[in-house]
């Protein structure tokens, strides 16, 4: 249930914590905004999240428009799943053999 | 939407369609040459497993897919429904109601082996290879196709709740499925709606499910969703497109859809429906009560105070709350059909039981009643049904000898009748045996004395607690309990139940007769020395002023009869009834009022009009008192007692048969409206 | 949690105040007291409808903001004839726990609680009472069943009766007495 988005900027890592869904798209639309904004976003962790939707794959689709620079990490399972059953798992920096990074 | 919310309306709309399923093979048994009901029966069971499959129920889907298939070959003709079939097939009906109960596949485990069992004996019905699970579905290969799907999705999707993840899910179930996402529409993050919908999909699937079961995946979507199908491995356009392949726009095929789905409507009742919780129009009733309350007080006042205007404005006020009241309470009226449809299975598996051919007729489906008395009724029906088919039909050698055709017949009935729904429950069978009641009650200390009874009389004892005809103990009825139950249950609901037979002429008539609402009712005033009682409106027949000969007290109470225009009319002197101090007025009112066949007239001091009621129960204390059902407070505040007017009655026929007796004569009130 | 525990505390605090605290009215010549905590109110007599085929010791039923509540003639109940209506009768409006059985002895929680109201002659005034100063109810003198009486309050030198009101008001036993009452009727049948 918890959520929230946290941001080391010495690190340039964007932790995305708890629920990425419609529910959460605003909230985390804003974070991602304000990380790329920072000039110093270089990655973006995505173990912690636990459940995932279309509206939270457009968000990382869309990031990965802005700022192609930007690595995803440690994808969960959740993300895993979907990302597998869109067949987007290159575009979002996801191995397809490993399952994971 | 979120989840819980769809999962609750797939448990209710799968519930909803389980029961049609009952209905249609009842149905379909007396006409199984209607492609129609075998159409419709295959559409309940191919969209619960639909559902079921969005959902990820893999063992709904599992065990509803081999159902389906059965059904396929019923429609197609390939295989006829015989008793056998049909036996199979209702147990297969209950059998998915109970796997869709569970939800939590976890717990599915405890029913696989039931599922197997009927799996196995549906084994010479149907077509599939043994489908274990939806995998092992989709390795039978003899009828593998491939599909293209196109989708393109509104902007708005995801804001209604429609995750294309959720068709792509489902899809990915029934086959091998391929995926290719469209993300070009998503824009940077500067211009991105995080919650529009920019995604579109092409698909690839290989499998060996119906196109229909394809297009099920997006049936939740409405209009959201614009699928383009298309077979590609038998390169020919699925039938559904109409237009030629490389023309059909997404739009076309989107309307062709629609159009299916539009006809499925129209086959179907054209009813529009909205779920509302319960408790939320319980509270809407209860201040619409309140409001009554209150508008009578306003007109009361505004009669006061003597100022044109506001009685003006108050009049108009209390139109619109007896509007507001009238719809409010349409709201929680529902048709009895539903109840009414429980008991085709009942009376199906019942006279398989106990060796009887019983067909059940049903009529008044659609009367509508309070859907708190609906919920309440039905149990008491139940033991009525189960009686009529135990006790009152007779084995079929038993009707032939009588010359009666071997199948018996049980019907029920509802109508509405002056302000009250009649619920019958009729069999053409034994009909009631007076002497073996009598000396059943005699035995069973029901009965002391010797006082002769009235047919009416006698076969009332068996509402009686403890008592049962039947020697023979069946495990369904027979037990001595239930008759006191019945009767007890209905006038909890401020109803009566009677028994009419023409003894052992053969049929018995249980006739139920409740309140349309239990909330609010239009009542009429008396006045009655300082008291003032409601009479529901609805059981009114005239008010009259009493003959002034009559009005002498001790001709009307030594009488108990007057003559009304030459009719013999039985009259309750209220003030005496209730034992009210006080002698009454010069001039006295009747209030002639109707329950069923029987009518009284009500002696009070004063007619004071009509008014709407909001009935508070009368409890606690007054828990036992006969003649008044309830309370209600008036515009003045003050409270007034709401009178029973059954349980009047029935004083007065206890009465009536009492003077039967004693005087060897017979009166009775003559039917006919004065 | 948390939440309610607080609350709990701030009820508890309440009752220790009021618990010694009781109305003291007039009923004849005789006072007695009811513990705070039972009333809710305290009304004007007035616009009491009566119910046919009741015992003598209900008076009727009054509207009290859209509920409907039975009042009791405690004068009649107490077998000390019927209350004398005079400018300072009144109606006392209690709480009275329906479920008593189960609920009186084990003090576990109250259950199901009806309001009735009970004719008073007049109402005095909110006394103190200290437990010291509540000596057990008598077994005889006092012309009341003794498990109406929950003791006996000293007051200014002078005893006032503590009612018990869960026996003296209990809702089953009244609707036992009520439903002997039958129409005439009835006695034709059979």
């Amino acid at each position: 249930m918890s959520y929230f988005c946290h941001f080391n900027a010495e690190q340039g890592c964007l932790r995305v914590q708890g629920e990425l869904t419609i529910y959460q798209a605003s909230a985390t639309l804003q974070a991602f905004r304000a990380a790329c904004a920072s000039m110093q976003l270089t990655q973006l962790d995505l173990s912690q999240v636990t459940d995932f939707d279309s509206a939270g794959l457009q968000l990382l689709l869309a990031l990965k428009k802005s700022a192609p620079e930007v690595q995803l990490r440690h994808h969960s399972d959740a993300v895993i799943k979907v990302l597998s059953l869109t067949n987007l798992m290159t575009e979002l920096d996801l191995d397809p053999l490993s399952g994971g990074v | 939407m979120n989840m819980e919310l769809a999962l609750q309306t797939f448990f209710d709309e799968s519930r909803e369609l389980l029961t049609d399923m009952e209905r249609i093979l009842l149905q379909l048994e007396s006409f199984p040459g209607d492609a129609e009901l075998r159409n419709a029966l295959f559409r309940c069971v191919h969209t619960v497993k639909g559902s079921a499959g969005i959902f990820g129920f893999q063992h709904v889907v599992s065990f509803t897919h081999v159902v389906e298939n059965v059904l396929d070959r019923l429609r197609t003709e390939e295989i006829h429904l015989s008793q056998l079939l049909a036996d199979l097939l209702l147990r297969c009906r209950d059998h998915i109601s109970l796997l869709v109960d569970i939800a939590d596949p976890e717990d599915a485990v405890r029913l696989a082996s039931a599922s197997q069992r009927l799996l196995t004996e549906l084994g010479p019905f149907h077509s599939v290879t043994p489908p274990q699970t939806p995998q092992a579905v989709v390795a039978d290969s003899h009828q593998q196709h491939q599909w293209r799907l196109s989708v393109q999705i509104a902007a708005d999707a995801l804001r209604f709740g429609m995750d294309p993840l959720g068709f792509i899910g489902y899809l990915s179930r029934l086959g091998q499925l391929q995926v290719t996402t469209s993300s070009q529409a998503v824009p940077c993050l500067a211009e991105l709606e995080p919650e529009s919908c920019y995604l579109s999909f092409e698909l690839a699937l290989t499998t060996d499910a119906s196109e229909a079961l394809i297009k099920e995946a997006f049936e939740l979507g409405n209009d959201l969703y614009q699928v383009q199908l298309e077979c590609v491995q038998s390169a020919q356009l699925a039938k559904l497109s109409a237009g030629p392949p490389n023309d059909s726009s997404p739009e076309l095929l989107a309307r062709t859809i629609d159009k299916d789905a539009g006809q499925a409507h129209r086959r179907k009742p054209p009813a529009q429906h909205f779920r509302v919780q319960a408790d939320k129009l319980d509270r809407l009733i209860n201040l619409v009560g309140e409001l009554v309350i209150a508008s009578a007080s306003v007109s009361l006042n505004a009669g006061h105070s003597g100022d044109a205007v506001s009685r003006e404005s108050a009049a108009n006020l209390n139109l619109l709350v007896e509007d507001i009241r009238n719809s409010s309470l349409e709201l929680r009226m529902v048709a009895i059909g539903e109840t009414f449809q429980r008991f085709q299975r009942v009376v199906r598996d019942l006279s398989a039981e106990i060796g009887k051919d019983i067909q059940l007729d049903i009529t008044g489906a659609e009367t509508e009643l309070d859907k708190t008395v609906v919920e309440k009724i039905g149990d008491p029906l139940m033991h009525l049904v189960r009686n009529a088919c135990d006790h009152g039909i007779e084995l079929p050698a038993v009707r032939q000898q009588k010359g009666k055709l071997a199948q018996g017949l049980v019907q029920l009935n509802a109508y509405h009748e002056s302000g009250a729904i009649v619920i019958e429950v009729n069999d053409d069978g034994n009909g009631l045996n007076r002497q073996k009641i009598l000396a059943k009650a005699k035995e069973k200390h029901l009965l002391t004395g010797d006082g002769h009874l009235s047919d009416s009389e006698v076969f009332n004892l068996i509402f009686e607690p403890g008592f049962s005809t039947v020697e023979q103990v069946t495990n369904l009825s027979g037990r001595g309990v239930g008759m006191d139950v019945v009767k007890r249950n209905i006038e909890a609901l401020r109803g009566s139940v009677e028994l009419i037979s023409p003894g052992t002429l053969g049929g018995t008539t249980f006739r139920i007769r409740l309140p349309l609402t239990l909330a609010i009712i239009d009542g009429f005033l008396a006045r009655v020395g300082d008291a003032t009682y409601v009479v529901p409106l609805d059981l009114v027949v005239e008010c009259t002023e009493l003959p002034k000969a009559l009005c002498n007290a001790d001709v009307v109470s030594t009488s108990h009869y007057i003559n009304l225009r030459d009719e013999v009319l039985p009259i309750i002197l209220l003030r005496e009834h209730f034992m009210q101090p006080g002698t009454s007025g010069r001039r006295q009112n009747i209030i002639v009022v109707r329950h069923g066949a029987h009518k009284v007239g009500l002696v009070v001091d004063e007619l004071l009009g009509e008014q709407q009621t909001v009935i508070k129960p009368l409890s606690g204390i007054f828990s036992h008192v006969k003649g008044l059902s309830g309370s209600t407070i008036l515009g003045s505040g003050q409270v007034s007692l709401i009178l029973d007017v059954p349980a009047l009655l029935q004083q007065v026929s206890q009465r009536e048969d009492s003077l039967d007796r004693s005087n060897n004569r017979h009166v009775r009130a003559p039917l006919a409206a004065c | 949690m948390k939440q309610s525990k607080r609350n709990d505390v701030v009820v508890m605090q309440t009752e220790q105040a009021n618990e010694q605290q009781y109305l003291t009215f007039q009923l004849g010549q005789e006072m007695f007291a009811v513990g705070i905590l039972h009333i809710r109110e305290i009304i004007e007599y007035g616009n009491l409808t009566t119910v046919p085929l009741m015992p003598d010791f209900v008076s009727g039923v009054i509207n009290l903001r859209g509920s409907v509540v039975p009042v009791i003639d405690l004068s009649i109940r107490f077998s000390r004839g019927q209350s004398q209506l005079s400018r300072r009768t009144c109606i006392v409006i209690l709480e009275v726990d329906s479920a008593v059985s189960c609920a009186a002895d084990s003090g576990s929680e109250v259950s199901a609680l009806q309001e009735v109201g009970i004719i008073v002659d007049a109402v005095s005034e909110v006394l103190e009472i200290a437990p010291k100063d509540i000596e057990p109810a008598p077994t005889f003198g006092t012309r009341l069943r003794a498990e109406f009486i929950a003791g006996m309050g000293k007051v200014d030198g002078a005893f006032v009766i503590l009612l018990n009101v869960q026996k003296a008001l209990n809702v089953e036993e009244m609707a036992k007495l009520a439903s002997v009452v039958e129409p005439l009727e009835q006695s034709h049948y059979g």
